[in-house]
């Protein structure tokens, strides 16, 4: 029963639909391996101790091509009411919300287990989950590495077999490179597909909840559930009306589309000569299932990084600006009688961690008057340009191509000291939020250390369906099979149950 | 402060009535109990982490309404921005405004200032949220009450036009009332959702040139916006005169002092870092909603019937104003009057409509049919109003009559013939009651009678009172008089 929990979402609501186990059975089992495997791995900050018979013994109801029942893993930067929710953050520590991000009520509403929050990078500034103001998380495949960020927990948690399909955020690939790192399925939606209420901002602009999975079809299901019209965020544009499953089983041919492989991200500069030659391999089964392989020129991509990070510290500067001790969080009961500025000084410099503090400061200074001209403004009216060249790109390709990362996961401490290095680790990702596409890292082949490394697709603007149903016919073509990472497999076997 | 003149503009923050905040769901309420403090929050307008505002569109339906009422432009897509700054009333550490594209640019409020029509050009009015209200606690601690927090706001920029306090507290009269009339917003000074910081500089007459200005804040009433404004241009004047220079910097009026002085926080000087709110999407207006505010503010119109014309006045007082004063010649009081009173303005049409006097329509209307309405709260229609002022012209009664038929028409409902009747006036006296009782007065009356017989004439309306005295007011003074000089053989 154990090997149950390497399965897809998909395959254990089949098992679920011919009773061959009940929910209960599973999220104990589920419960027992998590907590089990976690001290290795720290994917969590919280990590739910016992199965609530309330939510374990509601039955399996068999919905149309819905997530149901199945254990989730939800970042910790989505609200919850019956978590503390930190965002990574000690400004934040011990905070309990007093309401659900729209995505983890319709989690609950269409029964599915939640079993914890995942670590993250402090408000999901970073690559690596290092910049956790609590503990980093390990990647599965080696724990000497890290699992990306800054969905790290999400990704390690969906790898190691701790929850079947995770939640995450994705404001400049921060789902799609721990994908990519633990050798999952990672989906950042087109922005506003899923709502952001609930979400605490980093980068209003550009935040947008992704998901990791096992497979392409688990990630159809997901949006099936989650992508709906919410009230509650002016920014989301979901309708509702497509079912993303049917659309993936309907649409399955890949013959005579035309994908464009990014040049300049396929650049031995950039790009470890390993991953561009898995890239190659991946490009080559494309063409054998008939996809026309065109090279196409991004201009601007030297001003891909600077613009994402003028505009996303300049959003968080303001963003994280409410975090002042008075209402919730840190300091909220310490010495009362402080004064104002001391209140600011002593919440927010023990509070937030350097690199929140970095981005802070910059993005202050960015929008500040006198240099929003230079840095800011410029910054907008270059995503203007991105966005229009990406429109104009996808008149002559249905999909672009791209590695999800430079690199295979680094080792832990690797690029800590270095912020430069460690942003322009974000090279291949960021595209998809500032042209706000739909993109999806997908699992290719292990290297020759037995890391796995990941490949992009990015789609045009809402068509998420379309791009999906591309995914899926690679994954077919390439007969990709969730693997399970040795050292979870060999925990896997070990474990008693 | 010969020879300087003062330049003044005005921003008010106007609550706009609304049921729910500007953007979530909570009641648009001001504390009224301090232990009604913090009731009306809720994870949005208290800037949890994680929460998205969404825009309330009953306080863009009543800006449109404004926005048509004052001749402004409309932008047809106005963006939010952040304005960001650190204070704890302030729970997102931003507060959602719009800045390069106010929903509101130009027109211009009309009000009546020294007997004339006057305009005040707008810069702009744009929507913003409200901030939490701080109490300063005794013990030295400081209370938040989240409440208001969110509350819809509309901050509306006047040119810098005034000249004077008064002048400005004419203009924000009319506005206030504009407001009222459309149901836009209470516009309550003391309750704070009428809130006016005049900006004010002063220059040598003949100037054009703008010298540097200070802001006033927390005034709470027009009387002390025009004490504060007063001494203010006094200030500045002085500070000129002596060859210093103002400073631009944001003044409160301290209420003990008697004179306005600089706040700490030099706001000024902070820089806001605005730039566009991503949370929420462009609010674009269709021409539908422009045409639907047009139909609306058309409801709020005044339509007069004056003598066969219809006359048509936008809710405001200003244009009714102009009407009584520069064509009806009344005097702006008595104007005031009925442009504050649309049920007055509408009576003395009607009942000028049938007395053409419209002197003695005004005299009963304002000051006999007003406060005996008000104090009964009754209404009489205009017909027996009319009815009574033409009487009494013909003389039938006396005024000192006519008001008691009033009255007796308020209390009881009686027709003015019934109530004439009733109280017994105007019927003449028979010709031997008369002969008795002026005999009986010039017997009394010797001291009279005998200044009237060396012909002091005019002693003889001393026996007109006292035989209207004693008849109760029944007589004819004309008749009277005839039969007093016949019994004296005048």
């Amino acid at each position: 029963m154990k090997h149950m929990l390497s399965l897809t979402a998909h395959e254990l609501m089949k098992l679920y639909a011919r009773s061959e186990l009940t929910p209960f059975e599973l999220f104990e089992l589920q419960l027992a391996f998590a907590r089990k495997i976690e001290p290795r791995i720290n994917s969590f900050l919280s990590l739910r101790s016992v199965v609530d018979e309330e939510v374990g013994k509601v039955p399996y109801k068999n919905a149309d091509n819905l997530l149901s029942s199945v254990p989730v893993s939800v970042k910790d930067i989505l609200a919850t009411k019956d978590f503390t929710t930190t965002a990574g953050s000690k400004i934040l520590e011990g905070y309990l919300p007093p309401y659900d991000a729209t995505v983890v009520s319709i989690l609950k509403e269409t029964n599915n287990f939640i079993v914890g929050k995942t670590n993250l990078d402090e408000f999901a500034m970073g690559s690596s989950t290092e910049n956790s103001g609590y503990y980093p998380t390990l990647n599965p495949w080696d724990t000497t590495r890290v699992p990306g960020g800054s969905s790290g927990g999400g990704a390690s948690s969906v790898a190691a077999l701790q929850a079947f399909v995770g939640l995450g955020t994705d404001t400049g690939g921060s789902v799609r490179q721990p994908a990519s790192f633990c050798g999952v399925f990672g989906f950042r939606p087109t922005y506003g597909m899923l709502s952001r209420f609930g979400l605490i901002a980093y980068a209003s602009s550009l935040d947008q909840v992704g998901i990791f999975t096992r497979d392409v079809l688990d990630i159809a299901y997901a949006m099936n559930t989650l992508s709906k019209p919410d009230p509650l965020d002016a920014t989301c544009i979901a309708t509702g009306d497509i079912d993303f499953v049917c659309f993936i089983e309907g649409n399955t041919n890949t013959e005579g589309l035309r994908l464009g492989v990014i040049s300049g991200l396929m650049n031995e500069q950039v790009i470890d000569a390993e991953v561009l030659e898995l890239c190659e391999e991946s490009l080559r089964i494309l063409a054998g299932a008939g996809v026309e392989i065109v090279s196409v020129e991004l201009p601007f991509i030297d001003y891909l990084l600077p613009c994402y990070y003028i505009l996303t510290s300049a959003e968080a500067s303001s963003n994280l600006a409410r975090y002042d001790g008075i209402r919730y969080g840190l300091g909220v009961d310490e010495a009362p009688r402080r004064n104002l500025k001391e209140q600011y000084y002593e919440v927010r410099g023990v509070g937030f961690g350097q690199e929140v503090k970095r981005r802070i400061l910059l993005g202050t200074y960015v929008l500040s008057a006198g240099y929003a001209e230079k840095y800011y403004n410029q910054a907008r009216q270059l995503r203007k340009i991105i966005v229009d060249s990406i429109d104009e790109i996808f008149g002559e390709v249905d999909f672009l191509f791209a590695p999800t990362s430079p690199t295979p996961a680094f080792k832990l401490g690797e690029k800590l000291d270095d912020p430069v290095k460690m942003w322009a680790s974000d090279v291949c990702v960021v595209l998809a939020n500032l042209a706000n596409i739909p993109s999806i890292s997908v699992p290719g082949w292990l290297n020759k250390e037995a890391l796995p490394v990941g490949i992009q697709f990015m789609g045009r603007r809402g068509e998420d369906a379309r791009l999906l149903a591309f995914a899926r016919a690679y994954e077919v073509s390439a007969s990709l099979r969730f693997r399970v990472p040795p050292m979870v497999e060999e925990a896997l076997n070990n474990f008693e149950y | 402060m010969r020879g300087y003149q003062a330049v003044i503009g005005v921003e008010i923050h106007v609550q706009i009535q609304s049921k729910r905040k500007q953007f979530c769901s909570c009641p648009a309420v001001n504390t009224r109990e301090i232990s009604d403090a913090n009731k009306f929050t809720c994870p949005i307008c208290l800037g949890h982490p994680g929460v998205l505002p969404v825009l309330n569109s009953e306080s863009v339906r009543n800006t449109l309404l404004l926005g048509i009422r004052l001749n402004c432009n409309i932008a047809k897509r106005s963006i939010f921005a952040r304005k960001n700054y650190f204070y704890p009333d302030l729970p997102k550490g931003y507060q959602i405004t719009q800045y390069h594209t106010p929903l509101l640019t130009g027109g211009e409020v009309e009000y009546f200032y020294e007997g004339q029509l006057k305009k005040a050009p707008l810069e702009r009015a744009h929507l913003e949220e409200d901030t939490a209200k701080i109490f300063y606690l005794e013990d030295g601690t400081n209370f938040l009450d989240f409440n208001r927090a969110g509350i819809p706001l509309l901050e509306i920029v006047t040119e810098p036009v005034f000249t004077s306090p008064r002048e400005v507290v004419a203009f924000l009269e009319e506005l206030r009332f504009i407001l009222r009339e459309l149901e836009i917003s209470e516009a309550n000074m003391e309750e704070g959702n009428f809130r006016c910081e005049p900006n004010i500089s002063v220059r040598p007459l003949g100037s054009t040139k703008l010298l540097t200005k200070t802001e006033i804040k927390n005034l709470n009433s027009f009387g002390t916006l025009i004490k504060a404004l007063e001494y203010e241009i006094q200030r500045q004047t002085e500070v000129w005169e002596s060859g210093e220079k103002v400073e631009r910097e944001t003044m409160r009026w301290d209420e003990h002092l008697q004179k306005t002085v600089p706040m700490r926080m030099k706001e000024t000087q902070a820089d806001y870092r605005y730039f566009d709110e991503p949370d929420l999407p462009p609010l674009v207006i269709t021409d539908e909603q422009i045409e639907m505010a047009r139909r609306e503010a058309e409801k709020y119109q005044r339509k007069l019937n004056w003598d066969g014309r219809e006359l048509i006045f936008p809710a405001g007082t200003a244009r009714q104003m102009e009407f009584l004063v520069s064509t009806l010649f009344l005097s702006t009081s008595d104007a005031k009057l009925f442009a504050l009173n649309p049920e007055y303005l509408e009576l003395l049409s009607e009942v000028y409509q049938i007395t053409r006097d419209l002197k003695e329509t005004i005299i009963w209307l304002l000051q006999e049919y007003k406060p005996l309405s008000e104090t009964l709260d009754v209404r009489l229609s205009p017909n027996i109003i009319a009815e009574l002022i033409q009487i009494k012209k013909q003389g039938a009664v006396t005024t000192a009559q006519a008001r008691k038929v009033l009255a007796l028409c308020a209390k009881s409902g009686k027709s003015v013939q019934e109530a004439i009747e009733e109280l017994g006036f105007g019927k003449t006296l028979d010709d031997e009651e008369m002969t008795r009782i002026c005999g009986k007065v010039i017997e009394e009356n010797s001291k009279a009678v005998n200044d009237i017989r060396r012909g002091k004439v005019q002693a003889l309306k001393v026996l007109v009172g006292a035989v209207m005295k004693e008849t109760g007011g029944r007589a004819n003074p004309i008749m009277v008089e005839e039969k007093l000089k016949y019994l004296l053989n005048l």
